[in-house]
């Protein structure tokens, strides 16, 4: 006998997934030769990506001229697949913290002392949450992965004027950058209402502004196959991540709603340690990484200002 | 449960001599007369509307209405190329497994052969899955991803149309994985038929020696007269 059906609405199934600059990453053209690594941790299995998975997404300062390359922006996004959520914690370059095996530093200097793999270990230290892949490019690498996908449409909280550092120059409102001007955009500090709080979280709203074009473009599964064969080709693959791991986080990266996607900054404080300036994380900071870490999902995110900073 | 009557094959000596054709008109000669006295016994004795269980329904294989689209498989070089034949083998198989868990083999089971014809406790359909997406197959999810809620269909499942056009990467001359689009409609038969529409993706990789689906995303649309419900899942 056939039962009948009852009415139901549809299943919240809008499988909602955050790897902005990966997915940017994935629409770059073949110019790209090694400037953009990913690393598999120990914590990613080979059966699938985990739920919820974490990935943290660094930006290095590795250019012409510079050595010893520190991550300038440091991002981790958790994704809760079951529950088609995620959240961007953005994290200072500055934030003092305690380093594997090298005491409490910056966390920017993580990078330099153990590339991506200390980058996860001092991630996964500082919020609780096993890092499953790192992506890292750099300066060169961000600025061709923009341009290739023919700029970024970013909504600006505040217009800054910073000529002299970054060359940032951007007016409030809808703008549409290019890729010099949006890593201009992202290394901003000066110029910015609360220093490097402020350029930690512009770069959160270039990932989810990111997101949403990406999101534009066509990404069926030839589409992305054809990305992620992109990729093989120019990727410096690291640690067992497998084109199969490849094809799946293009495809969270691509599905992932926009609107369903939490950018927080880390809560700190500034102050100082051996005479450098640094940010401390706050009191509020402990509860939100756990609450992070269990599921990917923030709850109950920190009280933000107008722009969407988060600091005491 | 039905299964398919199997024409004997492969018995072809030659036949048409006096003897032969005599052993044929005998043995002829007794099964009808055996089916005679069945005919009897049944007319005389009769039998209680108790002992009555449901027909076994008709059941048209789960198959492929149209041949597998693989013009999304691709190389490393972006060119299209053809996956292995074992590799095609398996993620088919994989896929119509599936399939047939979680629609077919549930709807065309008779519900005194001892599977349940609801929901089941340990889904059987977790095999299919890699382990990480199995754990996804639980509450309202599962009703998207299967038909086993709508219990036993007397009147037996058409499959009136399964397509699958594989999109994925061939490296090293080894399937890396396969995002499978598939597009199938059966119809239940029943008091009210019951039409069942089902499309979307089963992205699907190697584990430990076998294709599983380790992502999908999967619309339903079930119609029963002029009544239509709709249900989605999604994971990865």
């Amino acid at each position: 006998m056939i039962q009948r059906l009852p009415t139901r609405g549809w299943v919240a199934g809008g499988v909602a997934v955050a790897v902005a600059l990966l997915a940017f990453a994935f629409t770059a053209a073949d110019a790209q030769d090694e400037t953009i690594e990913i690393y598999k941790s120990a914590s990613a299995s080979n059966s699938g990506t985990p739920d919820p998975i974490f990935i943290a997404i660094v930006g290095t300062d590795d250019r012409p001229g510079v050595s010893g390359a520190r991550a300038d922006a440091i991002h981790v996004v958790g994704v809760n697949q079951a529950l088609g959520k995620a959240t961007i914690i953005n994290i200072p370059r500055d934030t003092h913290v305690e380093i594997p095996g090298h005491g409490r530093r910056k966390i920017n200097e993580s990078h330099t002392l153990g590339k991506a793999a200390l980058v996860s270990e001092t991630l996964t230290t500082l919020t609780g949450a096993p890092i499953h892949f790192v992506i890292t490019t750099n300066f060169e690498g961000f600025t061709n992965i923009v341009n290739d996908v023919g700029g970024v449409a970013i909504d600006v909280p505040y217009g800054i004027e910073d000529a002299a550092y970054s060359g940032a120059s951007v007016g409030a409102g809808p703008n549409h950058m290019s890729g010099e001007a949006a890593l201009a955009y992202a290394r901003a500090r000066h110029g910015t209402p609360h220093g490097d709080f402020s350029r930690t979280s512009n770069q959160g709203l270039l990932l989810v502004s990111a997101l949403a074009q990406v999101r534009g473009n066509p990404h069926g599964p030839l589409d992305l196959s054809k990305q992620v064969a992109i990729l093989l080709r120019h990727l410096k693959t690291t640690n067992g991540v497998t084109t199969a791991d490849l094809y799946s986080l293009a495809r969270i990266g691509v599905t992932i709603p926009h609107d369903e996607v939490d950018s927080i900054t880390m809560p700190g404080a500034s102050g100082s340690a051996g005479g450098a300036s640094v940010v401390i994380p706050s009191a509020e900071a402990g509860p939100m990484f756990a609450d992070f870490a269990d599921d990917g999902v923030v709850q109950n995110p920190p009280p933000t200002d107008s722009a969407g900073n988060t600091f005491p | 449960m039905t299964s398919p009557t199997e024409s004997p094959a492969g018995t072809g000596t030659s036949t048409g001599g006096p003897d032969h054709r005599r052993r044929l008109l005998i043995g002829t000669g007794a099964i009808v007369a055996v089916a005679l006295v069945g005919v009897l016994l049944a007319t005389v004795f009769g039998g209680s509307d108790d002992d009555k269980r449901p027909e076994a329904p008709v059941v048209r294989p789960l198959a492929l209405t149209s041949p597998v689209d693989t013009s999304g498989i691709i190389g490393v070089d972006g060119q299209p190329t053809q996956p292995p034949q074992a590799d095609l083998d398996a993620i088919l198989a994989a896929v119509t497994g599936y399939l047939k868990d979680a629609t077919v083999t549930p709807l065309s089971t008779l519900p005194d052969d001892g599977v349940t014809t609801t929901a089941p406790a340990g889904n059987p359909l977790a095999a299919h899955f890699g382990p990480v997406a199995a754990g996804s197959l639980q509450g309202t999810e599962i009703q998207a991803l299967s038909d086993a809620h709508l219990g036993f269909a007397e009147g037996g499942v058409a499959t009136e149309k399964l397509t699958v056009a594989l999109a994925g990467i061939v490296q090293d001359g080894a399937t890396q994985y396969v995002d499978a689009t598939i597009d199938v409609l059966m119809v239940v038969r029943g008091d009210q038929d019951v039409t069942i529409a089902r499309t979307g993706n089963l992205v699907l990789r190697p584990l430990d020696g076998s294709w599983k689906i380790t992502a999908y995303r999967i619309d339903v649309t079930r119609t029963i007269g002029s009544e239509t419900t709709t249900s989605e899942a999604a994971f990865g």
